[in-house]
């Protein structure tokens, strides 16, 4: 995938993704990142076999449908909030905004960071009971009151989505 | 990274980041690493545990 010719890329930006892309700046990244910190670790037992659970798939790597509105690269400290992805999303309706890491497998296959093809392999096989109806994606390097935004209100809306959506699992991927 | 976030179970690829599900157009090693990620859901008991997989980029074979 190429970059649409309508793409508000500027320099600064190209210059910053061509920059994550090299090895000493995701170890600089890497290094630099510290989580918020939070209180216990938090626990759910699965309540039924996993043959039975529906599951949802979440991905910090900026995924979107290309008919959706894209995450705002213009601001530096990033975009706290959400995009849903229909589960019967074919990979070639998906694209990634996101400067702050190296997607270029990603862009050739979405299931890099969000795997739909495999999901839908699993419940084939009977390995997962079925599909929520929609996954759901973040642009992650968020920094400055973004995080406290995430926390408070986008992850508690996603939360309620996610249960609204009947999801019994949810798998995370970083990117 | 991982541990900093305290996620309740974790599967850990020493991956390049970027691909927490492994190469591009490689349907089976995407499965296996998913499926491997689900199961944590029966085998972990303690939260905070992160599992670390045994794939070496690019040098496993995936059936």
């Amino acid at each position: 995938m190429t970059m649409r010719s309508d793409d508000p890329d500027t320099l600064w930006t190209r210059l910053v993704r061509r920059a994550y892309r090299t090895a000493l700046v995701q170890r600089w990244w890497a290094g630099r990142f510290r989580a918020v910190p939070g209180g216990d670790i938090p626990w759910t037992p699965l309540a039924k076999p996993l043959e039975r659970c529906r599951v949802a798939l979440l991905t910090t790597g900026g995924v979107h449908r290309r008919d959706d509105t894209p995450f705002d690269r213009s601001d530096p400290l990033g975009d706290p909030s959400y995009r849903a992805v229909p589960a019967e999303s074919a990979s070639a309706d998906l694209t990634i905004t996101h400067d702050h890491y190296d997607h270029r497998d990603a862009d050739r296959d979405v299931n890099v960071v969000l795997p739909i093809d495999a999901l839908r392999a699993l419940l084939a096989a009977g390995r997962v009971g079925g599909l929520a109806p929609r996954h759901y994606s973040l642009m992650g390097h968020l920094e400055g009151p973004h995080l406290a935004t995430l926390r408070e209100r986008t992850a508690p809306a996603l939360a309620q989505r996610l249960r609204a959506d009947g999801t019994d699992v949810v798998v995370l991927a970083p990117a | 990274m991982t541990e900093q976030v305290r996620v309740p179970r974790a599967y850990f690829l020493r991956y390049p980041f970027g691909h927490p599900f492994g190469e591009p157009f490689a349907p089976a090693q995407q499965r296996q690493i998913l499926a491997d990620a689900l199961g944590l859901l029966e085998s972990v008991r303690v939260p905070g545990t992160i599992v670390d997989s045994p794939y070496r980029w690019r040098r496993h074979t995936f059936a």
